[in-house]
């Protein structure tokens, strides 16, 4: 059973990816789970920016879930190891069921590196069509995708300690 | 006969640190704004000189940037200010306290 979303939102750059999570926390969509934005530094390592989490001790938060659509073997803020556990822990969500696989992360990645940034917001399955058309309407390009909740605790207990 | 075309802005509405250590000066439309100058000030302090790891820029450039675009596309002050201040605590050397002392509770609750 699905009962989260992964809302993944492209922005043009990071100052607009920022913008739009300013105004999306401000609308006070119930559940958010998580907030995160991603981008590449200039040496095209991933950054994440946890604008907002009230989940970390709960499970996998936005930041595990958007670090595992960058490119692998690169660590992130978040402190999330992604080298060596990195394929280990795909090959987990795509067992479990997390609606994340390699083309989209591929996808993602590529527009990262042409300089965008990634709205990552994990959310209940009834906010998630919200929070997808207010991203939108902030100018991002919005995907959704289902998460089945039993995935995310697994992933959680199988990544390295999150901040 | 009134001088007012001559007088310095007040206060509030003057670059408090930012010019005086010699970062870029706000937008003039900031600048109309005495709680986004606060803002702008406090943004100031807490980043200083510091440069963004992605970009190499200000990161006060980047959080004008941010609050530019809120306020473009028609967000009021409060909201513009949050955009100002939003990295302030986690990137910056604002603590939570400093933006309730300095812009009130409206805004660091936002």
């Amino acid at each position: 059973m699905a009962d989260k979303t992964v809302v993944i939102s492209i922005f043009a750059n990071e100052a607009a990816a920022d913008a739009a999570v300013v105004s999306l926390k401000d609308a006070g969509v119930a559940n958010v789970d998580a907030v995160g934005v991603l981008v590449l530094d200039e040496n095209g390592e991933i950054k994440t920016h946890k604008v907002g989490s009230h989940s970390a001790g709960k499970g996998a938060g936005i930041g595990l879930v958007l670090g595992l659509l960058g490119p692998v073997g690169v660590g992130i803020g978040l402190g999330v190891g992604m080298g060596a556990t990195t394929g280990a822990l795909l090959g987990l969500l795509h067992h479990k069921g997390l609606g994340l696989h390699d083309s989209d992360r591929e996808r993602i990645s590529a527009e990262l590196a042409d300089g965008k940034a990634a709205v990552g917001v994990l959310s209940g399955v009834d906010e998630a069509d919200s929070i997808q058309s207010m991203l939108t309407d902030a100018g991002g390009v919005s995907e959704a995708h289902t998460v089945d909740d039993e995935a995310l605790q697994a992933v959680a207990a199988s990544a390295p300690a999150t901040t | 006969m009134t001088r007012h075309s001559r007088q310095s802005p007040h206060p509030l509405l003057r670059p408090r640190d930012s010019t005086a250590v010699g970062l870029p000066h706000p937008p003039a439309w900031l600048m109309e704004s005495a709680l986004l100058m606060r803002a702008h000030n406090l943004a100031a302090e807490a980043h200083g000189s510091q440069r963004r790891a992605t970009d190499r820029r200000l990161s006060l450039e980047h959080v004008v940037e941010v609050a530019t675009l809120l306020h473009d596309a028609g967000f009021d002050e409060e909201l513009t200010a949050v955009g100002l201040l939003h990295d302030a605590v986690e990137r910056g050397t604002a603590a939570e306290t400093d933006v309730r002392t300095e812009m009130g509770d409206g805004i660091s609750s936002r």
